[in-house]
């Protein structure tokens, strides 16, 4: 009974943090078997009123996943990590070709169609699951 | 896209270097309006020799070029984000073009990664892109030959000696060889701009024709 509790309150009122960040459009850029890394893509909106912190992306899929953003440098595209994403209330930020991305190591191959899991933790210590579709 | 205006800057910083230091060359694209295809008009420029190893592991050189409308993409297979995008905006572009004038348009990878792309990866990368698609690479001093005459760019970062996961920084754009095998254009792919691209080379390969 008091599980049941805990379980209906939490569908009511889950823990801020995982109401305010809202994931959509997420999906990784498929690659054949023989290049190791695969490139994530989705919107982050923060619908709260507190800043959202995001401290990392991880999947059982995927190894040393970054957010990484294509930039110019002296003429040429460049991958910059980017170390702090911190989404304002009300912000959204976008991952897309050509810009922000995830940069992740596949531990396998992807195909297309297929759906990966991925979890983010956020500097509160909760943690938010997303699937992923694979596209071509 | 938050790289927009840095890629028009760089374009025209390209576009003014490459009229700086070329010999101006009759061209037979001087004459089509393009929307997004920047053509480089009389200041169209003749390729010199150059000398890659294609992923059938065959030489590619000049006269491949030869009597068709050519895009050349420079970029790395291990890359994740930038050149599979453009990779699959070319081809988006190619299905576009009308049947009629497919034919007269190549596509081209060259892989500025020639460490880590040998000639059976770029195979297997093209076959998944676009069978079609040709890739090639070569060692940096025969790479120089061709990225020097069509002003691209290129940098490995390794973190150590023995970094075997290194990325690559690289020009990111098209460059459009023409039928006499002459740098005659260049554009920034964008996913807005496949259908722009698509009717620019259209215009290009039937107005040539008809001339």
């Amino acid at each position: 009974m008091v599980t049941r509790i805990f379980l209906t309150m939490m569908i009511l009122f889950p823990l801020a943090s995982q109401a305010d960040l809202v994931i959509a459009n997420a999906w990784i850029k498929n690659l054949p078997p023989t290049v190791p890394v695969r490139a994530a893509y989705m919107n982050m909106s923060n619908t709260g009123q507190e800043a959202v912190c995001i401290v990392s992306f991880s999947s059982e899929k995927f190894s040393n996943i970054a957010l990484h953003e294509t930039v110019m440098n002296d003429g040429m595209m460049h991958m910059q990590q980017v170390t702090d994403l911190t989404i304002a209330p009300n912000q959204q930020i976008i991952l897309e070709p050509g810009g922000m991305h995830l940069m992740m190591r596949a531990n396998e191959p992807t195909r297309p169609g297929e759906s990966v899991q991925m979890t983010i933790k956020l500097s509160d210590g909760s943690h938010q699951s997303l699937m992923m579709t694979v596209k071509k | 896209m938050r790289i927009v205006l840095a890629q028009i800057f760089s374009l025209l910083i390209l576009v003014y270097s490459v009229i700086g230091h070329s010999v101006p060359v009759a061209a037979n694209s001087s004459l089509v309006e393009t929307e997004v295809i920047t053509l480089l008009g009389s200041e169209t420029r003749t390729l010199p020799k150059f000398e890659l190893i294609d992923h059938h592991q065959k030489t590619f050189g000049k006269d491949r070029l030869r009597g068709k409308w050519n895009l050349m993409f420079f970029g790395f297979t291990n890359c994740p984000d930038v050149c599979p995008t453009t990779l699959s905006e070319m081809n988006s572009i190619v299905n576009q073009i009308p049947a009629r004038v497919r034919d007269e348009v190549k596509v081209y990878f060259v892989s500025v990664d020639p460490e880590r792309d040998k000639p059976e990866l770029l195979a297997a990368y093209m076959s998944y892109f676009n069978p079609d698609f040709t890739a090639a690479t070569a060692d940096l001093d025969k790479l120089k030959i061709l990225t020097s005459a069509l002003g691209v760019s290129h940098k490995t970062r390794k973190k150590s000696e023995g970094d075997l996961a290194y990325t690559v920084d690289h020009s990111g754009y098209v460059v459009l060889i023409d039928p006499n095998v002459q740098y005659a254009g260049l554009f920034f792919s964008d996913r807005d701009s496949v259908d722009a691209v698509a009717r620019d080379l259209s215009n290009l390969v039937t107005q040539n024709s008809d001339e």
